[in-house]
């Protein structure tokens, strides 16, 4: 009789690590930028903003890429898309932090942080249509100011290069291009999203980080995180939210809580210490947030340090993937010797 | 053999996408740089400029695969960095640790030597007998020319990666 290669025992192994590879890319993967310390790692505390009523400002120059003032009601939809969100794992709360932009543009072009008149700042939107001052490639700057000790957000600019690139609402837009770029053959295809780079230039203003790095693989990015460091040109996903971006804001800023951070980080959830992650003890922390991931904490969802100068806050352990991973590449072992020593047909 | 497939298909999760940018192949960095040399990074010093902070780092020249250097010190300014209690950060500018080894492509503006397109310009040395080179996005977000060639992957080693820079820039 001829035996199945899918025996019950290997066909469990198989259910159940498939079942755990589901269940753990599900694990939140957003991450938290953090204060720069004077080693140059990103070791400090998480980013995050101490009130909850933003405002923001746009420069008076405006942008020639868009008609009229359009840029506004594709930036103002931009900012809204992070406003009054749900996140998507339990309890499903929500976010309180909102977005208002002042009555009048401003005439000051000041991307940074005035020091000596902190009240004048302004969170600044701004199109530079010529005299962009920062490298060819980059289609937009986010500049975050902060207090180095606590993490306090100040202030957070955002600079598009509309010199090099021409920005447009690609919403329904050019149906017979096959992806915007600046060099397209087609006039009528050389134009870069402006809201799908926007909102997650935004999602930086709030504290956000990436997930992954370049080249990184990272299950929230299959998923098309806004958040996540690679994209297409052309490309008007990130426009909308994905679970991980809504669910790192909702943990970070919870409506009518106070923000969100994970203490004593390592002690609490059994690692191995504080000092294997962090290079810090667990009393170095005490006083300082920094963010993690609001997943329940399970045995195989556990919290740990990402890199120490990566960007990182503190996301899913690889140990929530690797596991599952393991254990597909020994059920697929297992099926091929099985295969291999199967008598002939 | 198909079921073999599958499940090997899960370990394959295809990837898909702070300051966003479009990729740069190695052939365009090579042609944007003025220089490109191999240092170690030394002091750094920040200082405020109209509002932004900026980091000045010396780096400690080893070797200049591109253009040509008198000094064996230079000076890069890189976006951001810490001043007192008020920190400012660029996603994607690049943050260098003392003492580490890196290969920088670099051109001046307005007056300061800046690496070309932030982080996507420098390789961070792995040391070791064959030492490698690797690089990170210190936050920046890549976008892929979706009509544009295939950009091919940067080599891994040091010397690997000094050739091909030598070759694209002896290539017509």
């Amino acid at each position: 009789m001829h035996r199945s290669i899918f025996s019950s025992g290997t066909f469990a192994l198989c259910f159940a690590a498939l079942a755990l590879t589901l269940i753990t890319t599900d694990a939140n993967a957003w991450v938290c930028s953090r204060v720069i310390t004077g080693t140059n790692l990103e070791t400090g505390p998480s980013l995050s903003w101490f009130h909850r009523d933003l405002t923001y400002a746009f420069h008076a120059a405006g942008t020639g890429d868009l008609a009229g003032t359009n840029e506004e009601a594709v930036i103002g939809a931009s900012f809204a898309t992070w406003v009054g969100i749900s996140g998507c794992q339990p309890p499903n709360n929500s976010t309180d932090i909102t977005f208002t932009p002042l009555a009048a543009r401003v005439d000051r072009d000041l991307v940074g942080f005035d020091f000596l008149d902190p009240a004048a700042n302004e969170n600044l939107i701004i199109f530079r249509d010529k005299d962009w001052p920062h490298s060819d490639r980059i289609i937009a700057l986010t500049t975050t100011t902060y207090s180095a000790q606590t993490g306090e957000i100040f202030d957070g600019d955002i600079e598009f290069n509309s010199e090099e690139f021409t920005f447009a609402d690609l919403d329904g837009c050019c149906p017979n291009c096959n992806g915007n770029t600046r060099d397209d053959p087609d006039p009528e295809c050389r134009f870069t999203d402006l809201a799908n780079t926007a909102v997650h230039e935004i999602g930086h203003i709030l504290g956000l980080g990436h997930p992954d790095e370049w080249g990184e693989l990272d299950p929230s990015c299959a998923k098309g995180s806004t958040m996540c460091a690679t994209a297409k040109l052309g490309d008007i996903d990130k426009r909308s939210l994905a679970c991980d971006d809504r669910d790192g804001v909702v943990f970070k800023y919870p409506a009518a809580t106070a923000n969100q951070y994970a203490e004593q980080p390592s002690c609490a959830l059994e690692l191995e210490g504080c000092g294997n992650c962090t290079g810090q003890t667990c009393s170095d922390w005490s006083g300082y947030g920094f963010c993690a991931s609001p997943m329940p904490l399970v045995n195989d969802v556990k919290i740990t340090e990402t890199g120490s100068d990566d960007g990182s806050g503190c996301a899913a352990s690889p140990v929530a993937t690797t596991v599952p991973l393991l254990l597909l590449v020994l059920c697929s072992l297992l099926l091929w010797r099985r295969r291999s020593h199967a008598p002939p047909n | 053999m198909r079921r073999l497939a599958f499940l090997l298909a899960f370990l394959a999760v295809p990837p898909a996408g702070a300051s966003t940018a479009t990729r740069a192949s190695l052939a365009e960095l090579v042609r944007e740089s003025q220089w490109i040399v191999l240092g170690t990074t030394g002091e750094s010093t920040s200082y405020w400029q109209d509002g932004r902070i900026l980091t000045r780092v010396s780096i400690a020249v080893e070797e200049v695969w591109v253009g040509e250097l008198t000094d064996t010190t230079v000076d890069v300014v890189t976006l951001g960095g810490t001043i007192g209690e008020i920190g400012q950060r660029v996603d994607g500018a690049l943050r260098f640790g003392t003492g580490q080894r890196v290969v920088l492509c670099l051109q001046r503006h307005a007056g300061v030597l800046r690496v070309v397109e932030m982080a996507q310009g420098a390789f961070i040395l792995e040391e070791g007998a064959n030492p490698r080179v690797f690089r990170k996005g210190f936050g920046m977000r890549l976008v892929d020319n979706s009509m544009g060639p295939p950009t091919a992957r940067f080599p891994e080693s040091l010397r690997d990666l000094e050739l091909a820079v030598r070759e694209i820039k002896r290539a017509p």
